[in-house]
């Protein structure tokens, strides 16, 4: 187990395969094998917990393909169709989870995007900038503004340079 | 209150940025200057070409002048340029970027095409180049 402490000091116990989902606390656990607590300074205890919880399900899913391919071998049981099988299933699963998981507000998205981004899990900040590219997405640019709060600093004469500009000619 | 995309990292922006499409970026370069600068990369425009774009301009039978990555791509999306000693065009989809070639009708293997007189009959369209659109070059030349 290790023991992870977010910025405002909650403590989080976990096994090591889950905090290993993070590449910088897979460097170092690698580089101080003894270690077993991890302060962790720019994640708060509500957006570590909702992160391990990603973590969490990732590798429960993968240990269960593992075993579900290993227990398939040594029973002998059917070629390799049915891991397939199971496989494909378990991924779709886990993709529906994804989506559910980050069916989040704004300010959390941020947070996730920032802390997967510091911590860098790699299929969580697929995930949460995917999840903030499809915000944008078929908006306009005054929708985006609104959306994500973004002021407007163009001069009223750049504005109107910009309107004018339309690198899609043939609109 | 400002919005928190704008503390986002420059990286985590890109990530975000090249994940949405060529006009999701072009309509968010048009919010904000910081945005605009960011959003007009080459580093980001790149990630919408074809990885193989410099082989495909190296074809072109004109040459195609750009002044950066973004202008590229809004030259290759709003027309095709004539590649291969002008037997094909290329273009690219402003959506998403996809590479999109048109065929000319010269260069297709059509089963019976050296018997003219009884299946096939080439024929010139006013409004026609070298150039047609593989489906509309069918059913303009097909005459039975």
């Amino acid at each position: 187990m290790i023991t992870l402490t977010s910025s405002d000091g909650v403590q989080f116990d976990v096994r090591e395969a889950v905090a290993k989902e993070s590449q910088i606390i897979r460097d170092m656990i690698q580089d101080d094998c003894v270690i077993t607590n991890i302060p962790l300074a720019n994640v708060n205890h509500k957006i570590l917990s909702i992160v391990l919880e990603y973590c969490q399900m990732h590798v429960d899913k993968t240990e269960m393909e593992v075993n579900a391919s290993k227990h398939q071998t040594t029973t002998g049981e059917g070629s390799s169709s049915v891991p397939v099988a199971l496989k494909v299933s378990s991924n779709k699963n886990l993709n529906d989870w994804d989506k559910e998981f980050i069916n989040v507000d704004l300010d959390t998205l941020y947070d996730l995007i920032l802390a997967a981004n510091y911590l860098n899990i790699s299929g969580l900040l697929n995930l949460t900038t995917q999840a903030a590219a499809d915000i944008i997405k078929g908006k306009t640019t005054e929708e985006i503004r609104a959306t994500f709060n973004i002021k407007n600093d163009f001069t009223p004469e750049e504005e109107a340079a910009i309107r004018k500009e339309n690198p899609w000619a043939f609109e | 209150m400002e919005g928190l995309i704008n503390y986002l990292p420059e990286g985590c922006l890109y990530e975000v940025m090249r994940r949405t499409s060529p006009d999701g970026v072009h309509n968010f370069s048009l919010t904000s200057t910081s945005f605009r600068s960011m959003a007009d990369s080459d580093f980001l425009w790149k990630s919408f070409l074809p990885s193989d774009y410099a082989d495909i301009l190296s074809r072109t039978v004109d040459p195609v002048v750009f002044t950066s990555k973004k202008d590229l791509f809004f030259q290759l999306s709003n027309r095709h340029v004539l590649i291969d000693g002008g037997k094909m065009s290329f273009g690219l989809d402003r959506g998403n970027g996809a590479k999109c070639y048109m065929l000319s009708a010269s260069i297709l293997d059509i089963d019976f095409a050296d018997a003219p007189h009884f299946y096939w009959r080439r024929i010139s369209l006013a409004d026609s180049s070298s150039i047609k659109l593989l489906s509309d070059s069918k059913s303009k030349t097909t005459k039975r």
